[in-house]
């Protein structure tokens, strides 16, 4: 069989991995440098019987996404720096009511307007602290197009199973960069999508079924009737003052990340076995860092890059470890430090922590971060 | 023994009386809602009731349909999303004046535009109960609210009105104290396909009654009665009769196709059927 | 203040009124009444009347003419004619 290989931007493989999990709703407004998300969706939704609105501002598109998940559907909005802002307090209602959807944010650079075509990473800690309230985030970030395709899957694939908005934190870098991936066939890439439930609608209770990652909960119109709301709530979904009900409500959602980082969590390493030096790096300024390191290495440097694939939760375990046996680390990002702060939260151990930044709208290049490795040499 | 008609139609479960203040006007729009889908038939399992945030938010916990109480202004977002994605419900959103027309002004009128296929039942209570008292859009110029301790300065929507301009497939308005005729506006805005408006005139006697010196629930009701005047009558009265009143009945009722109908339109092009 | 109840609660309860021989026109919940007066107020026949307990009283039942003018304006539910007019 012929292989399906294509040339194509991370924000095109995005859309396309959307379609492949099966997203059937589509709702956003357009916003550089994320639209051609929303283009592809419009183009493609409709061929297979599923829906696209252009709402009339990106707080109705997370809003519209929300209610198709909560009838059903497997939901996706996209957007970029300000648009992201403007859904902070949906995305907390859906953290809250524990609705199923995927948020793409191409980040640029910021604040404000900032630089719409220029990309940045500089949105990592208001995906995770932008919404008000303590609430659990999961984050993925891709580091080339074929990424993009894979964790758009597995962002369904989780919201599916722990009922909450998954962000997919792409950059303008990646959602822009062409380069040709091989399409996973049919079947290939496994897929996920929550159990119904099996109880009478009378015994039926929305978030009462003791266990908030992959139970069965049902959609709106499905004969079992109950309420949604962003008030704190109990496992009726009625609104509730009563502290132990606040307290369990608040647990059943902290516990979804806490309990289950091992399966959420994942790290991509390289050379790291005997690496003295790791540069710890995401999304696309990654693949500035795997450059450098092989060029260390090439140079005789024992150098390693350490890249998560999941930013939120922050593999913190596996960072720990890594501090603990090498002799630096090099943070490379774009941004002014928001990735750096977390390794310096972990760094218990006192280990030669450089940062690496850049944040003129500009990529993060090879040789700035291989300059840095060397210089640690000398 | 006749049993309340209604209470087929309450949440198991739920503890009542609701959480509206004595004799506000919202309990006497939500009869008037139950008795509309009961009128029509309509199976439970079919209704969706979204509201937003504010007193007649509240509405949505209170009744046994699939409900979505979601964030203020958003209601007519989620709603759009739930029709969408199944049009086979029929998705009723619950807002207020504040809801609706401030925070959610620009949802109400792109709905409106697109004629997405829901009916929107707005309690129009003139001032915002839930945050005590501030004046909201349609606080009428020189009334008093918390935030307007000396009366308003600013001008108020016509919710009817502005939702025809915006696009709507049909507009009504009626007052609490004729929920028959509340009523049945319902019910035709339900069956109605594209975007519906019911502007229901709901007093609040606890906050606006009492900074406008308005009198009690028994008071603001009676009022209602002395100072509405039904469209058809209105039409026959000289201008000077009509106005400060109360106008209620069908203002704009036109055959359209809605959203959903024209996107599965779409779909077939698509799949080039 | 009286506590409040859902509506299986409030149907038994009345069911067994109706048991034990209610068989006034109009029936009044009180748990869920608030004390709004409306009821009273826009009765067209004067039947009901504000009771020491701050709840409507069926003070004249004999002048019920069965309207539902009661019933459909009351915003909590609370009262309602337990039966339907004769045709």
């Amino acid at each position: 069989m012929n292989k399906d290989i294509r040339l194509l931007q991370g924000n095109e493989a995005c859309a396309l991995g959307a379609i492949y999990a099966g997203c059937d709703f589509f709702g956003g407004y357009p916003i550089t440098p994320s639209t051609e998300i929303a283009e592809e969706m419009a183009l493609l939704l409709p061929k297979k019987g599923g829906k696209f609105i252009q709402m009339e501002d990106e707080i109705a598109g997370i809003g519209t996404i929300l209610g198709a998940a909560a009838a059903g559907a497997k939901a996706m909005t996209a957007t970029s720096g300000p648009g992201f802002s403007l859904m902070m307090e949906l995305l907390g209602y859906g953290c809250m009511a524990e609705i199923p959807c995927v948020i793409v944010n191409v980040q640029r650079g910021g604040p404000s307007t900032g630089l719409p075509t220029k990309g940045a990473q500089a949105d990592m800690m208001q995906a995770r602290w932008g919404t008000h309230g303590d609430h659990p985030t999961i984050a993925l970030c891709p580091s080339s197009v074929e990424e993009s395709f894979k964790l758009t899957v597995k962002a369904f694939n989780l919201a599916e199973k722990f009922r909450m908005p998954v962000i997919l934190l792409l950059d303008e870098f990646i959602g822009h960069m062409r380069e040709k991936m091989e399409m996973p066939a049919a079947g290939e890439l496994e897929l996920y999508t929550h159990p119904q439930p099996t109880v009478s609608p009378a015994e039926y209770t929305h978030y009462g079924d003791g266990t908030s990652v992959g139970g069965p909960y049902a959609s709106m119109g499905s004969g079992y009737r109950f309420n949604i709301t962003g008030l704190t709530h109990d496992q009726h979904g009625f609104p509730t003052g009563r502290s132990d009900e606040i307290q369990w409500k608040m647990d059943r959602l902290k516990d979804k990340i806490e309990k289950h980082r091992p399966e959420l969590v994942e790290v991509d390493q390289e050379f790291m076995d005997d690496a003295e030096i790791a540069v710890f790096s995401y999304g696309g300024a990654a693949r500035s860092a795997q450059q450098a390191i092989r060029e260390a290495r090439a140079k005789g440097i024992k150098a390693g890059l350490v890249r998560p694939t999941t930013i939120w939760p922050f593999p913190d375990q596996a960072l720990e470890e890594i501090l603990r046996r090498v002799k630096t680390m090099i943070v490379a990002e774009i941004s002014q430090g928001q990735l750096l702060g977390e390794i310096q939260r972990l760094n218990q151990t006192h280990t030669k922590v450089i940062p690496v930044q850049r944040y003129d709208g500009e990529m993060l290049t090879p040789n700035e971060v291989l300059n840095a490795i060397v210089e640690v040499t000398k | 023994m006749r049993m309340h008609p209604s209470y087929e139609m309450l949440r198991p479960g739920k503890k009542f009386p609701h959480v509206w203040c004595p004799g506000c006007g919202h309990g006497i729009v939500q009869g008037a809602i139950i008795r509309a889908v009961q009128k029509l038939g309509w199976s439970r399992d079919e209704m969706v009731m979204v509201s937003g945030i504010g007193c007649s938010s509240r509405m949505p916990v209170y009744v046994d349909f699939n409900s979505l109480h979601t964030a203020h202004g958003r209601a007519i977002a989620f709603a759009t999303g739930v029709k969408l994605h199944n049009p086979k419900l029929h998705v009723i959103v619950i807002t207020g004046d504040g809801d609706a027309l401030a925070i959610g002004g620009n949802h109400f009128i792109h709905a409106a535009r697109r004629n997405a296929d829901l009916t929107v039942i707005l309690m129009n209570n003139n001032i915002y109960g839930m945050t005590g008292g501030q004046y909201s859009p349609t606080t009428p110029i020189g009334k008093r609210a918390s935030t307007a301790p000396y009366g308003t300065a600013e001008r108020d929507f016509d919710p009817c009105a502005l939702a025809k301009a915006a696009g709507a497939a049909f507009t009504a308005r009626g007052v609490a104290y004729n929920a028959l005729e509340l009523e049945k506006l319902i019910e035709t805005a339900l069956t109605k396909k594209g975007f519906s408006l019911v502007e229901a005139i709901s007093p609040c006697p606890t906050l606006y009654g009492r900074l406008n010196k308005e009198g009690n629930a028994v008071k603001m009701l009676q009022w209602q009665k002395a100072n509405t005047i039904n469209i058809k009558a209105a039409e026959k009265l000289p201008m000077d009769q009509v106005t400060g009143k109360i106008i209620t009945g069908i203002f704009h009722d036109v055959e359209t196709v809605p959203y959903t109908e024209i996107y599965d339109r779409i779909i077939k092009k698509a799949q080039g059927k | 203040m009286a506590k409040n109840t859902d509506v299986m609660e409030a149907r038994l309860a009345i069911e067994e009124d109706f048991k034990k021989g209610y068989d006034l026109p109009v029936y009044v919940y009180k748990p869920w009444c608030k004390s709004c007066e409306i009821c009273v107020a826009f009765c067209p026949k004067n039947v009901l009347e504000m009771g020491e307990d701050r709840k409507p009283v069926v003070a004249r039942p004999e002048d019920c003419i069965l309207c539902k003018q009661c019933e459909i304006r009351c915003p909590d539910l609370a009262i309602f004619v337990t039966r339907e007019k004769k045709k």
